[in-house]
């Protein structure tokens, strides 16, 4: 009886959670009021949020937008002429996520007398003290994935249908319960025949991203920037929780100060990772350039669904986040591998949507130069060094299929240590990166990078100078 | 003197090559322990390259199943010992070596980046072949520490493929 009680509580909270400018004065008659209470429907998340934190600032997020699009004068105009022109957003099955310097909101936009599928999504910036939005439209001549996900993905969860392209998304189960909106980034597929053709991972920010729905939004009249009332951002008030223990502490500061959600062995076991690093001498230097530029990782968090694809660890590029798996992922090697991946994004300014595969290749190359470095130092005899490489080294793959090859490589490694030892800047061009990327994806058999594209094509070489950083100077790495 | 030396060594290669097979692109060369196979992409014992093999570094999951230490003098002095008087005929030299689950050296072969053919490499598998039987028997050795979750997965495992040393032998550094 006490439970139903408190559901009739909770269900009524959530009731009065519309949010909105319903204001009889400002907008005139009741009817005027009721369409704008429609228009702007939205149930707070509230508490039953998987995840502490993240969907009360969703909440804020959301109320900040309706709020400050209330602030027009002509809204009552507005929200007729959207309604006409795009549909009806459907406010509850929005994506709210937070970037390096803004949050974002995907509102679905459904129009049953145009077509049953998602076909706008209406965008909102929220950066600063200013609101920055947009209705973008499905363009039906698209033909990559990269351009269509985000609307099959809303007519998956938010109308619970499958998309007419076929396409579908892992992990998650068809429902109206979309997945957590702090999952930014979303594996795709297509099931012909009963085969699985994976369709890569899909990341809802990534600036620059080169399809105009990220990065800045284009200009418009009828879409103009509005400054947000004060108090209304989501990110004044501490929405995200101090944190105690990460933003004081020297270690877990040399690579981020957002450990909020990570438990105290979590850190603990973080604190361990970053240590190993300063140990790699040329590793540390690379954190030191990053530190002395500014340059740290927005977040680090734990993010269970990842064990499902396989992955101990992720680096986000959009929102500029390292989540782990779990505890047990929080490892040297996994953190070795995604700082690369951190320093990668920041020497291209972000911008590395699309290049995965040259990501790849450009990081497995740097470790197996690091610790190639290390094993040679010790003589060749110190195979403890080997203890924290990230990954395989990148011929393993090539090892029985093409030994020629694979030998070419360690050839080539020796080669760079011989350079670096004399102190000499070694250059790794557009070209090797791109031999070793289409040898690496004739052979590996990972299925994921199989997939990608390994062109290095506007992708700002980052190697180089890494490199450079471990041997400049009075300390070289390598001697 | 350095003529009778080279006299010698000469007429032993063609001996040697009396023993030597060959076909377009791989010849079989004994020596005076093992027989060789050379190839472009090597000079080995054909008989070790059926094995199956773990390799070195290894990947995440093998990690788990074995740890290698090392100790003793290091293969590339040794292969410079051995191989200093013939730098500028051999060049840049990759030697290979795998090592069984008790840390003993049971195989080693060389690759040549530059390579110059079949032929001109065997009044040379003498040498490697001594430079193989010595690290094996007394230059290098390794400790294998297989883990419990090793033991289930080695058996189908011969041994490690461990990481390549590449001398110049022309430089005086390695």
């Amino acid at each position: 009886m006490k439970k139903l009680s408190i559901h009739y509580v909770v269900i009524g909270i959530l009731l009065s959670c519309l949010v909105g400018c319903v204001n009889e004065d400002d907008v005139g008659g009741i009817s005027d009021r009721d369409e704008l209470e429609q228009f702007f429907s939205y149930h707070s998340k509230g508490s039953s949020a998987s995840r502490e934190g993240s969907c009360n600032l969703s909440d804020k997020g959301i109320s900040c937008v309706i709020n400050t699009l209330c602030t027009r004068e002509d809204i009552l105009r507005f929200v007729r002429m959207f309604k006409v022109d795009y549909g009806q957003p459907l406010w509850d099955k929005s994506i709210f996520i937070s970037c390096e310097d803004r949050y974002v909101l995907y509102v679905p936009v459904v129009n049953k007398t145009v077509s049953r599928e998602i076909q706008t999504i209406w965008t909102f910036h929220i950066k600063g003290d200013t609101l920055s939005h947009y209705p973008f439209t499905r363009n039906p001549a698209t033909q990559y994935v990269e351009e269509y996900w985000k609307y099959d993905y809303f007519t998956t969860y938010a109308l619970s249908i499958e998309p007419s392209s076929g396409l579908k998304f892992y992990n998650y189960s068809r429902s109206t319960t979309p997945p957590p909106p702090e999952v930014e980034c979303i594996h795709a597929y297509v099931e012909i025949g009963g085969e699985i053709y994976d369709k890569g991972v899909h990341c809802w920010w990534n600036k620059d991203g080169g399809r105009g729905d990220n990065g800045e939004l284009p200009p418009d009249g009828n879409f103009p920037d509005q400054p947000i009332p004060p108090g209304e951002n989501p990110g004044d008030g501490g929405a995200t929780p101090a944190d105690p223990n990460g933003t004081s502490d020297p270690v877990v500061s040399k690579i981020t100060s957002n450990v909020s959600t990570l438990t105290e062995r979590q850190i603990q076991k973080l604190k361990e990772a970053i240590e190993v690093m300063e140990d790699i001498c040329m590793v540390d230097a690379l954190m030191g350039e990053m530190r002395r530029l500014g340059k740290e990782i927005s977040k680090v968090n734990i993010d269970t669904k990842m064990s499902v694809e396989g992955a101990d660890a992720c680096y986000n590029p959009g929102s500029n986040t390292l989540s782990f798996a779990g505890e047990e992922q929080i490892t040297p090697k996994s953190l070795l591998h995604e700082y690369f991946h951190f320093y990668q994004t920041q020497k291209n300014n972000g911008n590395v949507a699309g290049k995965n595969g040259v990501l790849e290749i450009e990081r497995n190359i740097y470790y197996d130069i690091v610790f190639a470095c290390l094993f040679k130092q010790s003589g060749g005899t110190d195979y403890s060094v080997w203890t924290y490489q990230p990954d395989n080294m990148l011929n393993t793959c090539m090892n029985q299929s093409d030994p020629g090859n694979s030998q070419k490589y360690e050839k080539w490694l020796s080669a760079i240590y011989s350079e670096l030892k004399a102190g000499n800047t070694v250059t790794i061009t557009k070209e090797d990166l791109e031999y070793w990327g289409k040898l690496f994806k004739e052979h590996t058999t990972n299925s994921i990078y199989q997939g990608y594209d390994f062109m290095v094509g506007s992708y700002t070489i980052a190697i180089n100078d890494a490199l450079r950083l471990g041997v400049k100077g009075v300390q070289n790495c390598v001697k | 003197m350095k003529r009778l030396f080279l006299a010698i060594f000469v007429s032993c290669a063609f001996a040697v090559l009396a023993f030597a097979q060959a076909s377009n692109d791989t010849l079989m060369v004994k020596g005076k322990y093992h027989t060789y196979l050379i190839t472009k992409v090597g000079i080995y014992r054909p008989e070790n390259r059926l094995k199956k093999i773990l390799i070195f570094p290894p990947d995440r999951e093998e990690s788990r199943w074995y740890k290698v230490s090392g100790s003793g003098a290091p293969v590339g002095i040794e292969a410079k010992k051995f191989l200093k008087p013939y730098a500028k005929e051999l060049g840049e030299i990759g030697v290979y070596y795998c090592a069984d689950f008790k840390g003993n050296i049971y195989d080693v072969y060389y690759y040549f980046p530059n390579f110059q053919g079949c032929q001109y490499y065997v009044p040379f598998i003498d040498i490697l072949d001594e430079l193989a039987f010595s690290i094996m028997k007394n230059v290098h050795s390794i400790t294998v520490t297989v883990t419990p979750e090793g033991e289930k997965h080695i058996s189908a495992y011969e041994g490690i493929k461990l990481i390549p040393t590449f001398i110049n032998l022309e430089k005086d550094e390695d």
